[in-house]
C-alpha cells in the first residue's frame, strides 16, 4: 500500500473533527449521568440484555478465530476489551452496589483501566496492521511498557485517590498517538468504512471515559450515581464496527473471486499466447533444411524443439518454475532460433543467483521481443543479456537487457507483444509484482524484474 | 551386456536404436508391452539396464520398472517418455535404479552417453590438452555451448586442482577488456560451463562465488601426466588456440 509515502500528520480540520467526536461522547456522557433513575434502570437492564447478545457474536468470533485472519483476531480483541470495560466500568460497579452487592471499587477501577488501556491498544493495532503503517519493533514494544506503566500508575494512584491524573496522561497520550496513526490513514486517501468507525469507537470511548473519570473526580456535576449510557454507545458502536467488518469481509471475499476469475483466464492466455503455429510451421521446415545439412544438426534442432513445445506444454499445467529451468528453456529456445533461421545472437547469461520461482515461460518473450525487434545481432558488439542478483535486501532481481535499436517505453499503448502483455499479467496476478520495461530509440531496452523475498518464500511453500 | 528396451510403438525406435548401437558388447532385445514375456526374460538373463517407456497401453512403465528391480536388483533402469517426467515424480525405490531420462525424441548423443556408461561405476572424462583443446566422457567428445566456457575449463584443468579466482581467470581469458566489462561475460562462461557438464552427467568442478575448483577424480589429463613425468613432452603445441598457455609451456 501506499500509506507510507503518503504518510505525514493530521490537517487541522480532521484533527478538529475528532476533537469534536470526543468532546460530542463527553457531553453526552456527563448528561446521561444526570439523567432520573427509573429511566435509568431501563436502560441497565437493556444494556445487560445487548452485552449478552454481543458476548454470543464474541464468542463465535473467538472460534472461528483460529482459521480466520489477523483482522478477526482485533475484533475479537476489541469486542472483549470492550466487553471488559463495560462489566468493569464505575457504572456497573454503583449498579451492583445498588443492588446490594459489595464491590471493591478500587479494584474496579484498575481492572477497569487496565481493559480501556488494551482497548485502545488494539485498536490502534487494529489500524496499524490494517493499513499496514509501519511501526518499529522498538517502538512497539515502548508502547506495550508505557502502557503497563499507566495502569501500574492508575493503581498506584489510585491508593492516594490521584488517579485521575493517570487517566488524563494516558488519554492525553493516547490522542496524540491516534491523531498520527489517523492522519496518516486519511492522508493515503483511505475511504473504508472500518476505519471510521473504529476510529469513532476510539473517540467515543475516550471521551465517555474522560466523562465517567470526571465524575469520578466530582469535576463535573453527577447528581446521583452513574449511568450506563457510554456502555450503550460503546455497544453500539461495536456493533457498527461488527457490521462494516462483514462488508469489509464481503469485499475481500469479491476479491478472491474476482481474482481466481483473472488467474483462470490468464492462465488459459498464457497457453494461447505462447506458441504461434506459423512459429511451430517455420521451425518444422527450418528443421527440415537442417536435415538436408547434416543429419546431426537436425537432430540436434528437433532435440530444441521438442524442449521448447515441452515447456509450451508445461505452461498450460504449472504455474512457476524455478529460475533455472526457465533460464534452461530460453537457452534452448536461443539456441534453436540461431540453429533454425541462420543468425548468431550473442546471449550473456549473467547469473549469480538462481534460487527462486518466475511464472513458466515468463521470461521467454522478452528474449523473443529483443530476437525480434532489437537487431543486436546487425551490431557488432550487440548483445542480449540476462541477468539476476540477490540484493543486499534480500530480492532478487532480474534483469533483461539489450543494446539494440529500442523503442518509445514512454508512448501509449507501447508496442509490445501478446507474449510481453501475458508474461506481465502472470506476474502480477500469480506474484504481486510488475516488470519494468525502459527503452528509448536507439538505446536499447532493459526489462527489470524484482522478485521480493516474501514472494519466493511463499512459492517455495507452494512447490513442496 | 544385455539390455531390454520396451516400447509400444516400436518400428521407429527399432530404426533409431539399431542405428546408434554399435557396441559389439551389448546385447539388445525389444519386447512390444507383454509384461509375463518382459518379466520371464529378466528371470532367465542378466539384464544390465531396462529402457522403458512410461506410458503404454498395456502396462505402466513405473510399475514394470518395479517388478525388475524385484527381479534384478542390480538393473539400472532408463525411462523413455515424451512427458516432462522427473525423478521427483517416483518413488525412492524406483528413483535410486533410475539412470536417466530419455525425452522424447531423443538425440543420438544422449543415447550413447548412457550406454557408454554403461557396465562402469562412475563415468571418466578424458582431457587432450596438447594441439587443439578437447574434452572426452566416456570416450564422447564434450559439446561447449560456448567457446569461452570452453577455454575457460581448459584454465581449470591447467590449475591442476588448485583454486581458480573470478581475476584470475578475467585477466587471462579477456586480457584486454576492463574487470567490470568482463564479469557478465565471465559468469556467462561460468554458467554455460556448468550446464555442459551437468548434461553430461559429470560434474567435476565446484562452483564458488567467485572461484572455481576442479575435483580431479575420474580425469585423465596429458598435462598432468607430463607434469608428473608420467608421458614426455608431446610435439604438438600446448593449448595452442589459448594465448594464455604460453605462460603455462612455452611453445
Amino acid at each position: 500500500m501506499d500509506i507510507k509515502r503518503k504518510a505525514a500528520f493530521l490537517t487541522t480540520s480532521e484533527l478538529f473533527l475528532m476533537v469534536v467526536a470526543s468532546v460530542i461522547a463527553a457531553i453526552l456522557g456527563a448528561l446521561g449521568h444526570s439523567a432520573s433513575r427509573s429511566y435509568l434502570y431501563a436502560v441497565k437492564v437493556l444494556a445487560i440484555f445487548v452485552m449478552c447478545f454481543f458476548s454470543l457474536i464474541f464468542t463465535v468470533e473467538l472460534i472461528s478465530m483460529f482459521k480466520i485472519s489477523d483482522s478477526t483476531l482485533h475484533t475479537v480483541l476489541i469486542a472483549a476489551c470492550l466487553i471488559g470495560a463495560t462489566v468493569f466500568s464505575p457504572d456497573f460497579a454503583l449498579f451492583l452496589k445498588d443492588k446490594g452487592a459489595v464491590v471493591d471499587e478500587r479494584a474496579f477501577g484498575i481492572v477497569y483501566f487496565m481493559f480501556f488501556v488494551l482497548l485502545t491498544l488494539s485498536v490502534l493495532s487494529f489500524q496499524r496492521y490494517t493499513y499496514s503503517i509501519r511501526t518499529p519493533r522498538a517502538v512497539r514494544a515502548l508502547t506495550v511498557a508505557a502502557a503497563a506503566l499507566c495502569i501500574g500508575a492508575y493503581a498506584g494512584l489510585s491508593f492516594v485517590g490521584l488517579e485521575p491524573i493517570a487517566y488524563f496522561v494516558y488519554v492525553t497520550a493516547l490522542l496524540v498517538v491516534m491523531s498520527i496513526i489517523m492522519g496518516k490513514v486519511l492522508k493515503s486517501g483511505i475511504d473504508d468504512p472500518p476505519f471510521y468507525t473504529t476510529s469513532l469507537l476510539l473517540a467515543t470511548a475516550i471521551g465517555s471515559s474522560l466523562s465517567n473519570i470526571m465524575c469520578g473526580g466530582w469535576i463535573t456535576f453527577a447528581p446521583y450515581g452513574f449511568t450506563s449510557f457510554y456502555a450503550i454507545c460503546q455497544i453500539a458502536l461495536f456493533a457498527l464496527t461488527y457490521i462494516a467488518f462483514a462488508v469489509r469481509g464481503d469485499r475481500a471475499a469479491l476479491k478472491v473471486s474476482e481474482y481466481k476469475l483473472k488467474y483462470e483466464r490468464v492462465r488459459t492466455e498464457a497457453l494461447r499466447a505462447q506458441i504461434k503455429p506459423h512459429y511451430i510451421f517455420n521451425s518444422l521446415a527450418a528443421i527440415q533444411g537442417l536435415y538436408r545439412r547434416s543429419f546431426e544438426l537436425g537432430d540436434r534442432a528437433i532435440t530444441l524443439f521438442s524442449k521448447h513445445m515441452r515447456a509450451n506444454v508445461e505452461a498450460g499445467n504449472v504455474d512457476l518454475i524455478p529460475f533455472e529451468k526457465e533460464l534452461d528453456n530460453i537457452q534452448a529456445y536461443i539456441e534453436l532460433e540461431n540453429l533454425c533461421f541462420d543468425r548468431e545472437f550473442n546471449v550473456i547469461f549473467d547469473i549469480e543467483y538462481t534460487d527462486f520461482y518466475v511464472p513458466v515461460l515468463s521470461l521467454q518473450p522478452y528474449i523473443e521481443n529483443s530476437i525480434r525487434h532489437s537487431k543486436v545481432n546487425e551490431k557488432p558488439d550487440g548483445y542480449i543479456k540476462i541477468s539476476s542478483r540477490l540484493t543486499k535486501d534480500g530480492n532478487a532481481v532480474v534483469r533483461i537487457v539489450d543494446n539494440g535499436v529500442g523503442f518509445d517505453s514512454k508512448s501509449t499503448p507501447p508496442p509490445l507483444s501478446c507474449g510481453i502483455k501475458n508474461s506481465t499479467e502472470r506476474f502480477e496476478v500469480l506474484m504481486g509484482i510488475t516488470p519494468v520495461i525502459n527503452s528509448a530509440p536507439g538505446e536499447g531496452t532493459c526489462v527489470s524484474i524484482v522478485i521480493t523475498s516474501k514472494e519466493f518464500e511463499k512459492n517455495e511453500n507452494n512447490h513442496r | 551386456m544385455k539390455i531390454i528396451i520396451v516400447d509400444d510403438e516400436m518400428s521407429a525406435l527399432h530404426t533409431f536404436l539399431s542405428d546408434v548401437i554399435h557396441r559389439s558388447d551389448i546385447e539388445y532385445k525389444f519386447f512390444k508391452d507383454d509384461e509375463r514375456e518382459i518379466l520371464d526374460y529378466a528371470g532367465r538373463n542378466n539384464i544390465v539396464a531396462a529402457f522403458l517407456d512410461i506410458r503404454m497401453p498395456n502396462i505402466d512403465g513405473i510399475a514394470l520398472a518395479r517388478e525388475l528391480i524385484a527381479t534384478l536388483p542390480a538393473i539400472r533402469i532408463v525411462f523413455i517418455t515424451a512427458l516432462d517426467f522427473t525423478k521427483d515424480d517416483l518413488d525412492e525405490d524406483v528413483a535410486s535404479h533410475v539412470m536417466a531420462f530419455l525425452y522424447k525424441p531423443y538425440e543420438a548423443s544422449s543415447l550413447e552417453l548412457i550406454l557408454s556408461s554403461l557396465g562402469k561405476d562412475a563415468p571418466t572424462m578424458t582431457a587432450n590438452m596438447f594441439g587443439a583443446f578437447d574434452c572426452f566422457i566416456n570416450d564422447m567428445a564434450v559439446r561447449f555451448s560456448s567457446g569461452k566456457s570452453k577455454e575457460l575449463f581448459a584454465l581449470l584443468l591447467t590449475y591442476n586442482g588448485k583454486i581458480l579466482e573470478m581475476s584470475d581467470a578475467i585477466s587471462q581469458l579477456w586480457p584486454d577488456m576492463n574487470l567490470d566489462k568482463a564479469k557478465p561475460l565471465y559468469r556467462d562462461a561460468v554458467w554455460r560451463l556448468r550446464k555442459t557438464l551437468k548434461a553430461a552427467g559429470f560434474e567435476c568442478v565446484t562452483f564458488e562465488r567467485a572461484r572455481l575448483i576442479l575435483n580431479k577424480q575420474n580425469i585423465t589429463c596429458d598435462y598432468w601426466d607430463y607434469l608428473d613425468g608420467a608421458i614426455s613432452r608431446p610435439s604438438e603445441i600446448f593449448l595452442k588456440s589459448y594465448d594464455w598457455a604460453e605462460n603455462y609451456i612455452c611453445a
